[in-house]
């Protein structure tokens, strides 16, 4: 007996069905609020855009936000990649454990951060005493923004690189040391070419996980106009202030920078490496 | 043979302190960046005794502050 629907029939709807599902989700969940916050701060133009421009510590906050998001993808790239390397190449005591201290930012809550930051490198504790007679001060600083985002951001870069170099094959790395080469030689010819995809990707989930950044922010940099102000924040006042238009137009500047980065390393850079 | 047994010999204590080296690196960062915060907001919060955590979370709970 022929069955009702034909396989073939069956297949496609079940093919568009699942594709319909993965839109619809997609859409009301990302593409949704995201036009609406473009709506909002675009409506009227850029006039939005600019009257929340001209607000104080606006171009300042927008560029330390920038500035602090590409110093914490490059210094978590190098880091991130070496934590990772360590973990995979060597054996030693309290690997276990520091493959868990690697995952706490994820399990902390990123407003703990803040306060866990103040609380190590504060004024009232002895490590940031010690620090500000050195001529070191971290919190209320750029220096804590910075400290907060690389903080938030490690794991990002260690968990994407960690599962490539695993399954890197050692017999390229016993070929290039059979024909002669030496141990930084095969790390740079061999090891990092096929690593290269995966940092590159990894430091772009840390900028732009950076780039957002709110909780730790909020608390460590003290909040001041035109030095410790971040982007997330002056966000947040506006909207606090009742500003929601202007609020949604800098947070469409924000999202669009790192879009736009996202998208332009990933449709070139990654292929490109990805080909070699 | 001694000068194979020197250069391997050379090759493994060059390959142990990369790897000490390395590894100090990476703990070094993780000690001052993770495992520092996170003593200092235990010793912050226990450094005065048990007492003032107890006292903070039933503040906090049951007992409003006036207006």
């Amino acid at each position: 007996m022929a069955p009702a629907i034909p396989r073939r029939v069956g297949t496609r709807i079940g093919k568009w069905g699942l594709r319909s599902i993965a839109i619809v989700y997609l859409g009301g969940l990302v593409a949704l609020p995201i036009s609406v916050v473009v709506a909002k701060g675009f409506g009227d133009g850029f006039q939005t855009f600019r009257d929340a421009m001209a607000s104080p510590g606006a171009t300042a906050a927008i560029k330390l936000t920038l500035i602090t998001a590409v110093l914490t993808a490059v210094i978590n790239a190098f880091f991130g990649t070496l934590l990772a390397f360590v973990l995979v190449r060597y054996r030693f005591w309290g690997r276990g454990l520091l493959s868990s201290i690697v995952d706490l930012p994820f399990a902390i809550p990123t407003l703990v951060t803040g306060v866990m930051l103040v609380a190590i490198y504060g004024p009232a504790s002895p490590i940031g005493r010690w620090l500000e007679g050195a001529g070191i001060q971290v919190a209320f600083t750029t220096l804590g923004v910075l400290f907060a985002l690389l903080f938030v951001t490690l794991p990002f870069v260690v968990r994407t690189v960690q599962p490539v170099l695993s399954e890197l094959d050692p017999a390229e790395e016993e070929a290039s040391f059979s024909l002669g080469a030496g141990g930084w030689t095969t790390f740079r010819k061999v090891v990092l070419p096929a690593l290269r995809p995966a940092i590159v990707g990894g430091s772009l989930l840390a900028f732009a996980r950076a780039l957002g950044e709110f909780g730790s922010i909020v608390i460590i940099s003290a909040n001041i106009p035109n030095k410790t102000l971040t982007a997330p924040v002056f966000v947040f006042q506006l909207a606090s202030r009742f500003e929601p238009e202007q609020a949604a137009a800098v947070a469409t500047l924000l999202f669009s920078i790192s879009f736009v980065l996202v998208l332009f390393t990933e449709r070139f850079l990654i292929r490109r490496l990805g080909s070699k | 043979m001694s000068v194979t047994a020197g250069s391997l010999r050379h090759q493994v204590i060059k390959r142990r302190l990369l790897r000490g080296t390395l590894l100090a690196l990476a703990l070094f960062y993780v000690a001052v960046l993770l495992v520092g915060p996170v003593i200092g907001i235990g010793w912050k919060a226990l450094g005065s005794g048990f007492g003032v955590v107890s006292e903070t979370l039933q503040y906090q709970t049951f007992k409003p502050r006036p207006s």
